[in-house]
């Protein structure tokens, strides 16, 4: 009963701002941009074409691939260009291939370009491969949607 | 589909079961259940279809199950209803999205040769 009423009262007093912001006072509405920018999804990394890279890659963000990769990466989106190669271990909510992609791979989505070749172990809840995208080795879907990345 | 032509077709409807080998110099519709080996020029299987058993084809379109053996000399298609488990050996592949498939995939030559 109490708290209906407190709430009422806070609404009737929120309803008073944007008559405040008018007069200078910045308004609740104003403030909520820099606060999402805080919480803005990571810009995406490149290893670009003719960067080779040895080692381990962690990432919440987007991992776009155009050079060599030798290595472990847990990342959020995974892009592999037509001129990308990754050899190694690969866990990520999404694999987009559209070149190489040698290894050990735990994904939830993963999507296999016509000209590209994914080869190895593969787990994932949901294939796509266009005509002519090779997938070579032991795949399992898995039942469960694999809630990656892990920590960091 | 086997339209007019159905010289060298099989076509097995929905609800119907088959065991055995067969050998389908043409197109092999299967929208009921196939127990045993298969061996078609091309190689349907319906929404409803189910091939327990070796399959062997040039062209494959899968809608329905396959489990143990799966060679396609040529092309595979699984659709996204598609559920194919086993050995698979491909020249060319492809998956719709939703489209399920387990097992150890091996690529081979369009000749045919592994």
């Amino acid at each position: 009963m109490f708290s209906t009423k407190k709430t009422d009262q806070l609404d009737a007093n929120k309803e008073t701002h944007p008559g405040e912001s008018i007069e200078g006072f910045p308004s609740d509405e104003q403030l909520l941009p820099s606060e999402a920018s805080a919480s803005r999804p990571l810009k995406p990394s490149v290893i670009s074409e003719g960067f080779s890279f040895n080692g381990d890659i962690q990432s919440l963000g987007q991992l776009t691939v155009d050079g060599e990769i030798t290595g472990s990466i847990s990342v959020e989106n995974l892009i592999i260009g037509v001129s990308g190669s990754v050899n190694g271990t690969v866990q990520a909510n999404t694999i987009n291939v559209k070149g190489r992609l040698y290894g050990k791979v735990r994904c939830d989505e993963i999507i296999v370009g016509g000209r590209s070749i994914v080869d190895g172990d593969l787990t994932y809840s949901s294939i796509t491969t266009q005509r002519g995208g090779v997938v070579k080795g032991d795949i399992r879907k898995s039942p469960v949607a694999t809630s990656l990345p892990l920590e960091l | 589909m086997a339209e007019d032509n159905q010289t060298g077709c099989l076509v097995v409807g929905e609800g119907v079961t088959l065991s055995g080998k067969f050998t389908v110099p043409d197109i092999a519709s299967i929208s009921g259940q196939i127990d045993g080996e298969l061996t078609a020029r091309e190689v349907l299987v319906g929404s409803t279809g189910v091939v327990k058993g070796k399959v062997t084809a040039e062209v494959l379109d899968i809608r329905g199950e396959v489990h143990q053996d799966l060679i396609s000399k040529k092309s595979l298609l699984v659709r996204s209803s598609g559920k194919v488990m086993g050995n698979i050996s491909y020249a060319e592949l492809e998956i719709e999205k939703g489209g399920d498939i387990q097992g150890t995939l091996i690529q081979i030559s369009t000749s045919g040769s592994i």
